[in-house]
């Protein structure tokens, strides 16, 4: 029983430990992306990128947009990874913290997209 | 030089009669997308693996981006089996019909 409890309030103790570490800092990720120049082909809102073959971020899951970054990172030959030109190269020079703060700027971002069937 | 501007001129219809084939058309999609709305239909669904994240909102994505998406996850230079079972399913007709389903939704 006692084993349980220690199981439990460990698992408690990662999962806050996670959360704090998957938050991320907006005003960072703000300078994060002028540092890397995202907006050039993505737009300045980030939401109104300046070819039709790029996504609007703007408002994406913070969890969904700090993936997609770790997935360029991983390449296509990783688990649920990504091959991409432009995005391969940047996402491998991005820190693990560069990538929450990006997320979590993007994600704070107004947008028009909608999750609708 | 003659020949290859000939060439290029040919090479160019021939890119338009391709993009010609595959306009989207949302209406037809409305049969297609019983795959998608069964996880980018439901807010705060998530995948799981190997990260935990929300899937995409794509409503209002652009539909070139969205049409790229799935061929890339049908041609594996996005390496997801969920998504490949699903991508590897559709023709190009299909993509172009539900990027255009979901680039319209506002």
């Amino acid at each position: 029983m006692k084993k349980i409890f220690a199981g439990v309030a460990f698992l408690l103790s990662t999962s806050v430990f996670m959360h704090a570490q998957a938050a991320g800092n907006i005003a960072a990720g703000e300078a994060a992306v002028k540092k890397y120049s995202c907006a050039a082909c993505h737009g300045a809102d980030f939401h109104s990128p300046t070819t039709p073959d790029i996504p609007r971020l703007a408002g994406q899951p913070q969890d969904y947009l700090q993936h997609a970054l770790i997935a360029y990172q991983r390449g296509a030959s990783g688990p649920n990874g990504r091959n991409n030109a432009v995005m391969g190269g940047l996402a491998k020079s991005l820190s693990h913290q560069e990538i929450q703060d990006i997320a979590a700027y993007l994600h704070s971002l107004p947008t028009t997209l909608v999750l609708r069937k | 030089m003659k020949k290859l501007i000939a060439l290029l001129a040919l090479a160019s219809l021939a890119n338009l009669a391709a993009a010609a084939d595959v306009v989207g058309n949302a209406k037809a999609a409305e049969n297609k997308v019983s795959m998608c709305i069964g996880c980018h239909g439901i807010p705060g669904y998530k995948a799981t693996f190997p990260e935990v994240y929300q899937v995409p909102m794509l409503g209002g994505q652009s539909a070139q981006y969205i049409q790229n998406a799935l061929m890339a996850y049908k041609k594996g230079d996005r390496n997801m089996p969920t998504m490949h079972g699903i991508a590897a399913s559709l023709s190009e007709q299909d993509m172009a019909d539900i990027a255009a389903y979901y680039s319209q939704q506002k």
